[in-house]
C-alpha cells in the first residue's frame, strides 16, 4: 500500500516536472530577455575590428520620393576599418574623413559617459537561423515592450558575431531602412600586436572634431531624458558652435544640435519637407544614416539626426519644444524667409 | 608652417549650384564645403540671391518696345507719358516728396537692420550634422551599419 502511495506521488512529481520543462521550453523558444539577442547586439560593436575581410554593404531608404539605394566598399584589416572608397576610415575611437584639404579628424576619444540597458525597453527574439552574404547567421527580432511589430530586425554572422543585416521598421511594421552585406570574403583574425595604418589629420583639418563639454551652455536646455527613455549620453561642442546632446535607448542614438538664435528657414537645403508634429512646426529629411528634423524654438535652432522610428522621434521633438508654437512668430517666418541673407 | 587657404571662387559656386559643375568639380567643392565655413557662407549667399531673383516677377515690355529697339525707322512711336499742365506742377513735387520721404524711411530701415544687434540667426548644415551624428553612434554602435551611410556625400530627401 505504502509502496503504491510512493508509485503515485513519484508520478505526480515526474509529470509536474515535464510540464514546468515543457512551458520553459515553449517559452525559450520565443522570448529571449537578457538572453542570446542581447548578448550578440552588445558583442557585435566589437567584432568587426577583430577581423580582416573585403566586402560591400548596400544601404536602401526610404523617403516621400521612393526607395533609394546606396552600395559601399567595406575593407578591414588589422582593425582599421575603410569604406566607400577609402573616404572614411575607422580605427578605435577615432574617425577620419578625406577631403580635398587633407584628412579630416571627425572623432576622438572614447566617450565618458554610459548608455542604457536596452532590455529596460526592448525585447530581443531569436527568430532563427538564415544566409547573408552567403554567410549562416542569425536573425534576432527586436521589438518594444507591448508593440505588436518589431522596430527592427538584426541578422549577425553565426560564426564572428559581425552584424551583416539591419532591418528598420515603421509602426505599420513596414521597412523603412536596411543595411546589409551583399559580398564578404571569408574573415580572417586580425593581427592585434600591428595595427594597421591610420591617416594623420593635417595640423588645417585637426580642428574638426568635437570635444567633450563638462555641462550644457546655459542658453541651451539639455534634459537628462527625453522621448521614451532616451538618456543624456555626452554633451560635445561642435565646430560650427553648436552644442551636441548625444542621447540613447540603448537601441537607438539620437543627436539634438542645439544653437542659440533664430532658424533661417530660407537657408535650409532643398529636398525636405515641412511636417506638423504636435505644435512644433519642423522641417524633415530622410536619409541613408536615418532622419533629421529642423526647427525654431525660444530663439534656439535644433537639429535632432537618429535612426529611431518616427514615433520615437516625435516624442522627443515635442519634449523639447513644449509649447513653440507661436502664430505671429510663424508669420513672420513665412514673410522673412525669402529675404533670409544674415 | 600654416596651410594654405583657398578662397572661394563664386564662379565655381555658382555652376555647382547650377548643376553644371563637373564630378570634379563637384567633388572638390562638397570638399571645401565640408571644412571651410566661409565656403558655406558664400554658397548660402548665392543661394538667397538665386532664389531672391528666381522669386522676381517678370514683367512683359511695353508693345512696340522691341520693335522700336530694333527697328527704329519702322516701328511706331512708344507711348509717352501725356504732357502736363501748369497746373500739375505742384502734384508733382509732392509726388518728388514723397518719393524722399520713403527713400529716407527705406535707408532708416535698412540702419536698423544692419546696425542695430539683434538675436544671431541659424543656418544649419543638414547633411554635416547627419554625418556628425552617425560618427558618434558608430563610437559605441556598431562602426560598419553606422558609417556606411555617410561614407558617401549625404542625400536629403523628403
Amino acid at each position: 500500500m505504502s509502496r503504491r502511495i510512493v508509485a503515485i506521488a513519484f508520478s505526480a512529481v515526474a509529470a509536474l516536472a515535464v510540464l514546468v520543462v515543457g512551458l520553459a521550453g515553449a517559452r525559450g523558444a520565443g522570448a529571449d530577455e537578457g538572453g542570446e539577442g542581447l548578448a550578440l547586439l552588445h558583442r557585435a560593436g566589437s567584432q568587426a575590428a577583430k577581423l580582416g575581410f573585403d566586402g560591400t554593404v548596400v544601404v536602401r531608404w526610404r523617403d516621400g520620393s521612393g526607395w533609394h539605394r546606396q552600395s559601399v566598399p567595406v575593407h578591414m584589416d588589422d582593425g582599421v576599418l575603410r569604406m566607400g572608397d577609402d573616404r572614411l576610415v575607422s580605427a578605435g575611437a577615432r574617425r577620419l574623413l578625406r577631403t580635398d584639404a587633407g584628412w579630416q579628424l571627425m572623432w576622438a576619444g572614447r566617450p565618458k559617459g554610459s548608455e542604457p540597458d536596452p532590455a529596460r525597453k526592448y525585447r530581443f527574439v531569436v527568430s532563427g537561423p538564415t544566409t547573408v552574404a552567403d554567410r549562416p547567421a542569425v536573425e534576432v527580432d527586436v521589438r518594444r515592450d507591448g508593440a505588436s511589430h518589431a522596430a527592427e530586425r538584426l541578422v549577425f554572422d553565426r560564426d564572428t558575431g559581425v552584424l551583416l543585416r539591419r532591418d528598420q521598421l515603421d509602426e505599420q511594421g513596414r521597412l523603412t531602412r536596411t543595411f546589409a552585406f551583399v559580398q564578404m570574403t571569408a574573415p580572417v583574425p586580425a593581427h592585434p600586436a600591428k595595427p594597421g595604418d591610420v591617416p594623420s589629420p593635417t595640423a588645417q583639418t585637426r580642428g574638426a572634431a568635437p570635444h567633450a563639454l563638462g555641462g550644457v551652455p546655459d542658453d541651451l536646455t539639455a534634459p537628462k531624458e527625453v522621448g521614451h527613455g532616451f538618456e543624456l549620453a555626452g554633451v560635445y561642442s561642435q565646430p560650427d558652435g553648436s552644442a551636441q546632446l548625444y542621447y540613447s535607448d540603448g537601441l537607438f542614438g539620437l543627436s539634438v544640435f542645439e544653437r542659440a538664435g533664430d532658424l533661417v528657414w530660407g537657408s535650409l537645403p532643398a529636398g525636405g519637407r515641412t511636417e506638423q508634429l504636435g505644435d512644433i512646426r519642423v522641417r524633415a529629411y530622410r536619409t541613408g544614416a536615418g532622419t533629421a528634423l529642423v526647427w525654431g524654438s525660444d530663439d534656439v535652432t535644433y537639429t535632432c539626426v537618429t535612426d529611431a522610428p518616427m514615433s520615437e522621434v516625435r516624442a522627443v521633438a515635442e519634449d523639447l519644444s513644449p509649447s513653440s508654437s507661436d502664430p505671429l512668430e510663424d508669420v513672420g517666418h513665412f514673410v522673412t524667409a525669402p529675404f533670409s541673407w544674415g | 608652417m600654416s596651410a594654405e587657404r583657398i578662397d572661394p571662387p563664386e564662379e565655381l559656386l555658382s555652376a555647382y549650384l547650377d548643376g553644371e559643375a563637373t564630378p570634379d568639380e563637384r567633388a572638390r567643392v562638397e570638399a571645401q564645403l565640408a571644412t571651410s565655413e566661409e565656403w558655406r557662407d558664400v554658397l548660402e549667399e548665392l543661394r538667397s540671391t538665386r532664389a531672391l531673383l528666381l522669386a522676381s516677377p517678370v514683367r512683359e515690355a511695353p508693345t512696340g518696345f522691341w520693335d522700336s529697339l530694333l527697328h527704329p525707322d519702322i516701328a511706331p512711336p512708344l507711348p509717352t507719358e501725356p504732357v502736363r499742365s501748369i497746373e500739375s506742377a505742384p502734384s508733382r513735387r509732392r509726388s518728388r516728396a514723397i518719393a524722399w520721404i520713403a527713400g529716407a524711411a527705406a535707408a532708416a530701415a535698412i540702419a536698423v537692420v544692419v546696425l542695430v544687434p539683434g538675436q544671431s540667426r541659424v543656418k544649419p548644415a543638414v547633411a554635416t550634422l547627419v554625418s556628425r551624428h552617425a560618427v558618434r553612434s558608430s563610437v559605441t554602435e556598431d562602426p560598419v551599419s553606422q558609417l556606411a551611410p555617410v561614407s558617401k556625400p549625404v542625400q536629403l530627401g523628403r
